[in-house]
């Protein structure tokens, strides 16, 4: 019975089509004699083969204004920090925001195109907010804030930026609107993420510095021979040895993921910069206030942590980005534990030698300095006021205690793109098929 | 947040197929990537590899993600399953007893302190069976004879005694009954003879 009434409704399509087609049969055929009569003579009577001319694509996304919410929730407030359309295509949110963009300004429509932008810029905010603490989303959203900062500034038409483009992306600059103040929009949002990611990682390095580098001692004496079968132990154990080892981890997987975001290497810089500079002023601020951390010994161990600070910066080419410079208090600080504090020569070799400590830094640890070895003495009262009076020209603030909050001002020095947006396809995971490419 | 030891991401393609995440995955998409665009930045041509490229990366993720998935759940299945097996078998052993052994079918467990327990073999138990029905016989004869000899039937001299005894005079018995009851007695036992 059921199917039977199937095969009926089938038979009823079918017909319908087979109707439809016999319509359009009629109509081509009259239209083809109507050609035929119009042009009688120059027409050729053999078939020409028509190619269809390869579309050229200009890079841009078609949208409607409706779609902006759909468009930001899958690419912006969904969007994971690490899957394949993203880790294959560095800044692909970027690009794919600017095309939209792009589109707007070629229909003209300033409505379409502010909606866009403000919303882009307040979906951000949002994630930020809400996972703040989650360094691979904050640095994924502070390399595309960048990218769609340099796009706006790359493809505004203003001479200073075109500099590195190719002729394609030039024709591709804004028609018909000057988006000045959004530069200073995205800068500002930029500093903020910016600051977030700092948070972040300070979340994660504080609790390591301490053990990592200055409680953590080297058996056996041998520095660099890690303490006995711990070496073969992964970072994933819960008694894993803190160790500076374990420290560089950290700065790699955070260096590694910054990279494939796709962040600049300006930004990136800095962000080390900043991370050393933590690491340093933490690591000091903690000896000043422990006897125990005070020796000779100690100051060899912290001389080599920082010597693999020091060579992890080289592996990662980053030893021009003043990451290095930032730890000299804490070099200095290690090199006045070893070094002799006797007589008025050492003195003055300390107090030359100390450039990056303050006073009270130096006669701190001075006065906490604890020998190790039996004939070894406490450093004297006299050497200290010796210390003191060599000191006392110096204009400095009177701190005992580095800023560990400190936080150094960032730029985000414009950094081209050299990606053809006429080549770019949306992925299909990003669920954006909304979208039609032009 | 995994840190594990410092990788670069080209090692995701060393690795064996079974082995790899979903974030091998998404390293091997970086690599590509990066690659790609080292080659070429244009053209219509490169643009359709890439989006296939992306495409074929896309559906990998998907396969890894399920296979590894698939595997977690088959491994949590199987401990459930063996912890299931032992919690029986210890359940088993328990109620038994002491005899601390697995049966397996048509097998009896045999309690070696049961004063019924089965002690012979079949064997044994026919023999035993046939000398019984054998005695059982001789037995019923010799009731017989008894039977016979008390009421009278038969005189009440040593029915073994074939042979005449030259020491001893006999009894009053004549010769022609001696010889009777020779002849009777043969009778009597020539069966059981047989």
């Amino acid at each position: 019975m059921e199917q039977q009434q199937k095969q009926d409704k089938t038979i009823r399509k079918l017909k319908k089509q087979l109707k439809l087609y016999m319509k359009k049969v009629e109509d081509l055929e009259a239209n083809a004699r109507q050609t035929i009569s119009s042009s009688d003579t120059s027409m050729p009577v053999r078939p020409v083969h028509i190619a269809r001319k390869e579309k050229e694509f200009q890079g841009m996304l078609e949208f409607k204004e409706d779609d902006t919410g759909h468009l930001l929730k899958n690419l912006v407030v969904d969007l994971k920090p690490r899957g394949v359309a993203v880790s294959f295509t560095p800044g692909l949110p970027a690009f794919i925001i600017f095309m939209c963009l792009r589109y707007a300004d070629s229909v003209n429509d300033d409505r379409r195109l502010s909606t866009l932008l403000n919303s882009t810029i307040s979906s951000i905010k949002g994630v930020i907010k809400r996972k703040g603490n989650d360094f691979e989303v904050v640095s994924f959203w502070l390399a595309n804030t960048c990218r769609l900062m340099h796009c706006l500034k790359q493809y505004s038409g203003d001479e200073v930026f075109m500099v590195h483009n190719t002729a394609k992306q030039n024709e591709q600059c804004l028609a018909n609107f000057e988006l000045t103040e959004y530069h200073q929009l995205f800068g500002d949002l930029a500093i903020q993420i910016y600051r977030q990611i700092i948070k972040s990682m300070e979340n994660i390095l504080l609790p390591l510095i301490i053990p990592c580098m200055l409680e953590h001692e080297a058996e056996q004496g041998v520095l660099g021979s890690k303490p006995t079968g711990l070496r073969k132990r992964s970072p994933s154990c819960p008694d894993e040895a803190l160790t500076v080892e374990v420290l560089l981890q950290r700065l790699s997987f955070f260096h590694t993921t910054m990279s494939q975001h796709g962040m600049d290497s300006d930004i990136i810089k800095q962000v080390v910069k900043q991370q050393f500079y933590i690491i340093s002023a933490v690591t000091l601020n903690n000896l000043l206030l422990r006897k125990d951390m005070c020796s000779w010994g100690k100051g060899l161990q912290i001389r080599y942590n920082v010597w693999q600070l020091d060579e992890w910066l080289s592996e990662r080419e980053l030893s021009g980005c003043g990451a290095k410079e930032t730890l000299e208090p804490l070099i200095q600080a290690a090199q006045l534990l070893q070094i002799k504090k006797n007589t008025e020569a050492d003195a003055k070799a300390i107090c030359s030698m100390c450039s990056s400590l303050t006073t009270a830094q130096i006669v701190k640890i001075l006065t906490l300095y604890t020998p190790v070895i039996e004939f070894e003495e406490r450093v004297s009262n006299t050497f200290i006021t010796t210390i003191k009076n060599l000191l006392k020209d110096r204009a400095e603030s009177s701190n005992l205690m580095m800023d560990a909050k400190k936080i150094f001002s960032v730029t985000f020095p414009f950094t081209p793109s050299s990606v053809a947006l006429e080549t770019i396809q949306i992925p299909a995971s990003l669920n954006l098929g909304f979208l039609i490419r032009v | 947040m995994e840190f594990g030891e410092e990788s670069s991401p080209a090692l995701a393609f060393e690795k064996n197929a079974f082995e790899l995440t979903v974030e091998d995955v998404y390293d091997i998409s970086y690599v590509i990537g990066r690659d790609l665009l080292k080659i070429s930045s244009t053209g219509e041509e490169v643009s359709d590899l890439q989006f296939r490229i992306v495409r074929v990366l896309e559906m990998f993720e998907t396969l890894v993600n399920k296979y590894n998935l698939s595997v977690e759940e088959l491994k949590m299945e199987r401990d459930n399953l063996k912890a299931e097996l032992d919690r029986i078998i210890r359940e088993g052993s328990s109620s038994s007893g002491q005899t601390g052994q697995t049966v397996g079918a048509n097998q009896l467990v045999v309690d070696l302190n049961d004063p019924n327990r089965p002690r012979f073999t079949m064997q044994e138990l026919k023999e035993v069976l046939q000398e019984r029905n054998q005695l059982k016989a001789q037995l019923m004869v010799a009731q017989e004879e008894l039977q016979l000899y008390k009421s009278g039937i038969l005189p009440q001299s040593e029915p073994t005694m074939v042979d005449v005894d030259l020491s001893t005079p006999p009894a009053t018995e004549d010769s022609s009954s001696t010889v009777n009851e020779k002849t009777t007695i043969g009778k009597l036992f020539s069966f059981r003879r047989k």
